[in-house]
């Protein structure tokens, strides 16, 4: 416990958060796409056919673990602004706004996907129903955090105003969540749950399981790089950034 | 097509989903080696123009 304790005051730092970070990054991106093309691999030609949705339930494989990760990102987003809010903390502000662009990314293909899921089985592409409107919004909410930040010339002030926006916004992710149960929607229940019964065999579920991991290996290593960069940008005048650049941009 | 690429009736509809999942993922990492480059270049340009600021500050004579 106290090795992360001292592990979360380090990375507090940009200096050490940057050469840190640095190592993880080659493991995250390696570990990201074997599991992302795996559970694509397990999802398309190894699990079975559903047997209302037919082959169209392939879809899942690539709509479900981002629709999680469009929710997981914004979480993370919030905490980070939290923590930026609070503690004005640079590293948290790099998060935060490293986060949007990936968290965007994630629920336009949850959006689209879904869309093209949606054609087949429900007879239309888009419906203004409970859940689907509630995750535009989302896309909305991580545009706007986007947005703030490049509206300000000072990035420690637009970053803190984005903060705000993405804390604000936290309000949205239970919404999307029960947004099913809570109103009457064409879009199915969940599915999977953390704590209860599973409503889906093995074979079926093990390739949304192998998405969730490899996305999520991703999302750490796109915030990470994107993260850094942020901070070599606003730390360029410091002696370490000048340091930096000797070592890795010479070369690059 | 080959017999394992076919989705039945949903063919268009899984294969346009896995195209853009590949074409999203591949334009984030594109886009972050893309501002990695700029980025250097950039910093690189702002060094040497302080460096050749510092140079000239000492090379003026004393009045």
């Amino acid at each position: 416990m106290n090795r992360l304790v001292k592990l979360y005051h380090q990375l507090g730092s940009p200096p050490t958060f940057y050469r840190i970070t640095g190592k993880w990054l080659p493991w995250l991106l390696g570990g990201a796409l074997v599991l992302m093309f795996w559970g694509l691999y397990d999802g398309l030609f190894v699990a079975p056919i559903d047997y209302q949705q037919r082959e169209s339930f392939k879809i899942s494989y690539i709509h479900v673990p981002a629709a999680w990760m469009s929710m997981f990102i914004y979480l993370a987003m919030g905490i980070a602004g939290f923590m930026a809010l609070v503690w004005r903390m640079k590293v948290a502000e790099a998060i935060l706004i490293a986060s949007a662009p990936v968290g965007a990314i994630f629920t336009l293909l949850a959006l689209l996907t879904g869309s093209l899921w949606g054609k087949p089985m429900w007879g239309t592409w888009w419906d203004w129903d409970a859940r689907m409107t509630s995750e535009l919004i989302l896309l909305f909410l991580y545009i706007g955090v986007m947005a703030t930040y490049n509206a300000y010339d000072d990035p420690r002030k637009g970053a803190r105003v984005a903060a705000l926006v993405a804390v604000i916004g936290l309000v949205n992710l239970p919404i999307i969540h029960f947004s099913v149960q809570w109103w009457s929607t064409i879009h199915q229940a969940s599915t999977v749950s953390l704590f209860g019964k599973q409503h889906i065999p093995w074979s079926m579920l093990r390739g949304w399981l192998i998405m969730a991991v490899g996305t999520k290996l991703y999302y750490g290593y796109s915030v990470l790089k994107r993260a850094r960069l942020l901070l070599l940008e606003t730390e360029k005048n410091t002696a370490w950034v000048q340091k930096i650049i000797e070592q890795e941009c010479r070369h690059a | 097509m080959p017999d394992f690429l076919d989705m039945g009736k949903y063919s268009f509809y899984v294969w346009s989903s896995v195209a853009l999942f590949f074409i999203l993922i591949g334009w984030d990492m594109f886009s972050l080696q893309r501002k990695q480059k700029s980025l250097c270049r950039q910093l690189l340009a702002m060094q040497r123009r302080q460096k050749h600021r510092r140079r000239s500050h000492r090379n003026q004579p004393l009045e």
